[in-house]
């Protein structure tokens, strides 16, 4: 975690305390603490490659175990203390399969929220990053009817929270609540199978809209996102399109002019600083008791490495009693691209040698920053078998887009992208 | 046609078989003088969508209060669970309080006017307002 990760969270806590210290002349602060967890097995058809829980996590099931329980299975631990009727603070605690293969607990939420009117609540510190539908309770199992999210539409946020601020507010109209909320904040992911690679989402901001009217729920969402990659393997090719435009733009022939400057607006064009990503979303949700259809869809518009994308799911299942079998379709389309690149015509047989390496080095990251295409069909069968816990069977069939590897990851020099993968998972869902 | 007094006893018993807890009417009650309540304010209110009144909840497990969310929110107790830990995980709200019986329901609506509760409707005396009642 970096400093300037940390400083707003101090900020949050540091208030959460003067908070606590006025509430103390009155009356004592009033603690809760909840839990939930998930211990889940996923087996995986795929031998070449690891299906995972999020593209943060460095393995999972196929490859390294064809069946395993690191993709799904979590516990997370929710303090809440509630300093006068408007002043309260939470703090919730998560530990899952890391990018550096290890389960250390990590800090999900820590803020602070004050109640300004009954209508209008701000809060201050680490907060949920509101992508989609189910964003604030996405780890907690027990409140979803699946094994877990749809991938094709939450792989594709796998930031979940943010160090800033948010507020919303509430309307009503009748039986109707209108909440209209906006966030700004910055976060740090670290990813996997790299030294210290890093994702630094710098700011990110959003606005959303969620209409509850009684069973329907209707949500409305845009997220902007502001992306600096340090310490990839992108790297290396951004400094090869540099330093051969450096060098070919200082020859005075034409044609090597004209390479050197192809190279360096490649460069620019790819360059790992402040990389856009904006995200629309829609969302409805029917959930009248013995029965719930829900779907998301989103439109995903990503410049530089992140290809533009268009995902959803829908998802429909039915209550017999403490039985509830679901099925859910969803699909991600994300659009592949390619670079003609350095025009290699005209170039003497070195520079053109290393022209041809900088553009197959260019489409080949250009391929696997968008290789999210897939559709899926999954069928589940949830039971509630005791008052705080329910047991999952699921079974998702994977069909993935052309030259395309899903959400999978780990893959092997043999691995084939495209085809069929299968899985089966069995899952324990609890609170307390 | 007529029926026979040993008739009618059969069709009396069987109807408290077939209908038991089932039929039981539930009722929604308030401090004395409190205005009537409908029964998707109720909803709202147990299904943590709204927070302008305080809700009491018996305790799990008991029959009264499975009956009463299956005919106020069309839930059974698990779906109940399971909005909740949506709802306290996001931090947007903390369930009702739970308090022991409907004697424990009655003397918390009289002491609090923005307090709501169900008890049985057997259990409904002067000392509340039935403001709904579910059957």
């Amino acid at each position: 975690m970096t400093n300037t990760r940390l400083r707003p969270l101090m900020a949050a806590l540091s208030l959460a305390l003067s908070g606590a210290a006025q509430a103390a002349e009155g009356d004592a602060a009033i603690w809760s603490f909840g839990g939930f967890g998930t211990l889940a097995a996923v087996h995986s058809s795929e031998r070449e490659a690891d299906f995972v829980g999020s593209n943060m996590q460095p393995n999972g099931a196929g490859r390294t175990q064809a069946t395993s329980f690191s993709p799904d299975s979590r516990l997370g631990g929710q303090l809440t203390a509630r300093f006068t009727p408007g002043l309260s603070a939470v703090l919730q605690v998560v530990t899952q399969h890391q990018y550096d293969n290890s389960w250390t607990p990590q800090i999900e939420w820590a803020n602070v929220q004050y109640q300004l009117t009954p209508a209008l609540r701000v809060r201050l510190g680490r907060i949920v990053m509101p992508n989609n539908l189910l964003s604030q309770t996405r780890y907690v199992g027990y409140a979803n009817p699946w094994v877990r999210p749809p991938q094709e539409v939450y792989g594709e946020s796998t930031i979940t929270s943010n160090d800033g601020i948010d507020s919303a507010y509430v309307m009503r109209f009748g039986d109707a609540i209108n909440t209209v909320s906006g966030f700004y904040g910055t976060s740090t992911a670290k990813l996997p199978n790299s030294s210290g690679g890093r994702a630094k989402a710098n700011p990110s901001w959003g606005i959303n809209n969620t209409l509850e009217m009684g069973a329907t729920t209707l949500r409305v969402g845009f997220v902007s996102t502001k992306i600096d990659l340090v310490g990839t393997q992108v790297d290396s090719l951004i400094a090869g399109l540099n330093g051969f435009g450096a060098a070919a733009s200082a020859i005075p022939v034409s044609s090597i002019k004209t390479a050197g400057a192809q190279s360096y607006a490649l460069a620019q064009k790819y360059a790992l600083e402040g990389i856009s990503r904006q995200t629309l979303s829609f969302a409805a949700s029917y959930d009248p008791g013995n029965w719930f259809v829900m779907g998301e869809f989103g439109h995903f518009v990503g410049k530089g490495i992140f290809g533009s994308a268009n995902y959803g799911y829908a998802s429909a299942g039915y209550r017999y009693g403490t039985w509830t079998p679901y099925v859910t379709l969803a699909q991600n389309k994300t659009v592949a691209r390619t670079e003609t690149g350095i025009t290699t015509t005209g170039l003497p047989a070195q520079l053109a040698a290393g022209a041809r390496a900088l553009n197959a080095g260019v489409n080949t990251t250009l391929a696997s920053a968008s290789a999210e295409s897939q559709k899926s069909i999954s069928l589940g069968l949830r039971w509630d078998f005791m008052k705080n816990a329910a047991v999952k069977l699921q079974y998702d069939h994977m069909r993935l887009g052309q030259n395309a590897s899903g959400q999978l990851a780990n893959k092997s020099s043999s691995y084939q992208p495209g085809g069929t993968v299968n899985l089966v998972s069995v899952a324990v869902d609890f609170v307390f | 046609m007529k029926s026979s007094p040993a008739e009618l006893a059969l069709i009396l018993a069987l109807t408290g078989l077939l209908c038991g807890p089932v039929c039981a009417q539930v009722a929604v009650v308030m401090v004395p003088g409190a205005s009537p309540l409908s029964k998707e304010q109720i909803a709202n209110l147990y299904l943590g969508r709204s927070a302008e009144l305080h809700p009491l909840d018996l305790p799990e497990g008991n029959a009264t209060r499975d009956i009463f969310y299956k005919k106020a929110t069309e839930r059974d107790p698990a779906q109940v669970k399971a909005t909740w830990s949506r709802l306290v995980f996001s931090g947007k709200g903390t369930p009702p309080k739970e308090v022991p019986d409907a004697a424990a329901v009655k003397k918390a609506v009289a002491a609090d006017p923005k307090a709501v509760g169900y008890i049985d409707k057997a259990a409904a005396d002067a000392s509340v307002k039935v403001v709904l009642t579910l059957d």
